[in-house]
């Protein structure tokens, strides 16, 4: 088509190299647990997951109690284990079945980028959580996942963005700002313009009228936008 | 000095408004309990006095007693000297709290916390997409449980739909801090228009609106008049 520059493209692979890698992360981990169902013996393959741009990963069950093996901490010295709050009688009950990251593998039985969103039941930072549906003899049997802080994520796709010259974003479905550069297009921030919105749902390339790009990542819902 | 309490507890026993049925009945009378208004032992007025006082039907009293007596909150004797009775949980940590309050303190960590919430708000019109708008919404169709846990909720989620990471942790030190306190169940002020839902679905539609600067005014004054009732009852409960 020759739309889109080399820059943008590398671009939308970095991001794609990144998030299989998160992915990729989490399914280790759902094999793992799918051998023996033993969440305690998963525990150094976790606290191991983490690191660089895994801040965090783990495994949570589904079914009644929930258990989960899941950690935190890119650095070694500040590593926690997440303790979620599961009574529903506690200020501080954690709804899993509200949580995109646990509801949509649940519901859909495929994987699933949630964010970039406020993670403010597991490390209170912004985050992309990307996460797998375990499923055992045809059922849904938990998620596993591993957790990127979009500070980190930015941090590494921001030369490949730069490198396009011109004004740049990576965003996702909805939207919503990963990482920009320029300050109109922080992280965090919304893509109002509505024939960006209808066009992000397409998820194909596309040149738009006004002389934006659209470069998806693959399949993954994030695609880089570049305003010419 | 007895007036002050009077007055706390005469509210306890104000008129509902007619949407308000046995769930309103058993969520005052729980908080009232909880919170010490109502002491232990306490004999309830009758189910015809509770149903004129609260306007409601003596089915709709006898319903919340039910539920009253399966939360051990009353018990109901029968036969001569009997009725529904006061049974207090054990420790009213709440109604000490409140009357413990500094007010230089509570006036700096509210001041504080209008900033954080307000902020939020604001931010939230600017970056809220009809997703996170719909999220706002069902966190705050969920009026099961107490007060203080529905603000926790419904402020959380639109620091969370501001994308700060930083306003939702303070939100999160904030309902930790004074949630229980600023947000108590229990009406002290003869104020029976108060209504936080509404006040929710006011800053809700102002965000939905995208109208950043009505939605932080919005949500502060809901926190001003929350922080009023909070003042109101300290200075009720130090008279006594």
């Amino acid at each position: 088509m020759g739309r889109t520059t080399t820059h943008e493209t590398a671009a939308a692979a970095l991001t794609e190299q990144i998030a299989e890698h998160a992915f990729a992360t989490a399914d280790e981990l759902r094999r793992r647990f799918q051998g023996n169902r033993d969440l305690a013996g998963l525990r150094p393959h976790v606290i191991a997951a983490l690191g660089g741009l895994i801040s965090g990963a783990g495994v949570i069950t589904a079914g009644r109690p929930q258990e989960l093996e899941w950690w935190m901490g890119a650095d070694p010295a500040q590593r926690t284990q997440l303790v979620l709050d599961l009574d529903p009688a506690s200020d501080t009950f954690v709804d899993l079945g509200r949580q995109p990251w646990f509801a949509v593998p649940r519901d859909t039985g495929r994987r699933h980028v949630t964010g970039p969103y406020v993670d403010y039941v597991c490390a209170e930072q912004y985050a992309l959580t990307f996460t797998v549906p375990i499923i055992e003899d045809g059922r849904f049997a938990g998620i596993a996942g591993a957790d990127v802080f979009v500070a980190d994520f930015e941090r590494a796709v921001r030369p490949a963005l730069r490198a396009v010259g011109s004004p740049a974003a990576l965003v996702n479905t909805h939207g919503r700002v990963v990482a920009g550069t320029t300050a109109q297009h922080l992280a965090g921030s919304l893509i109002r313009d509505a024939e960006i919105r209808t066009a992000l749902l397409e998820h194909t390339p596309l040149t738009l009228p006004g002389g934006v790009d659209l470069t998806p990542c693959g399949t993954l819902p994030l695609t880089v936008l570049t305003w010419s | 000095m007895e007036t002050g309490r009077a007055s706390g507890r005469s509210v306890v026993f104000a008129p509902l408004d007619p949407h308000s049925r046995a769930e309103t009945v058993v969520r005052r009378l729980t908080d009232a309990i909880t919170f010490g208004l109502l002491t232990d032992a306490e004999q309830l007025p009758s189910e015809a006095d509770l149903a004129a006082q609260f306007g409601v039907s003596r089915v709709t009293v006898r319903e919340a007693l039910v539920a009253l007596r399966h939360k051990n909150l009353v018990e109901t004797r029968r036969g001569r000297g009997g009725g529904s009775f006061v049974r207090a949980p054990s420790g009213g940590g709440l109604r000490t709290r409140v009357a413990e309050l500094s007010l230089p303190n509570l006036r700096d960590t509210t001041d504080h916390y209008a900033a954080i919430a307000g902020a939020a708000a604001r931010l939230a019109a600017q970056r809220a997409d009809a997703d996170d708008i719909l999220r706002i919404e069902e966190v705050d169709a969920d009026v099961a449980g107490p007060l203080h846990r529905m603000e926790r909720a419904y402020h959380l989620e639109v620091a969370a739909v501001a994308q700060s990471a930083r306003l939702a942790r303070e939100e999160v030190r904030f309902a930790t801090e004074l949630g229980t306190l600023l947000w108590s169940p229990v009406l002290p002020s003869d104020d029976r228009a108060y209504d936080p839902h509404a006040d929710h679905r006011a800053i809700t539609a102002a965000i939905a609106a995208g109208d950043g600067d009505l939605a932080r005014q919005l949500t502060e004054e809901h926190i001003e008049k929350a922080v009023e009732r909070l003042v109101t009852l300290h200075l009720t409960l130090i008279e006594q």
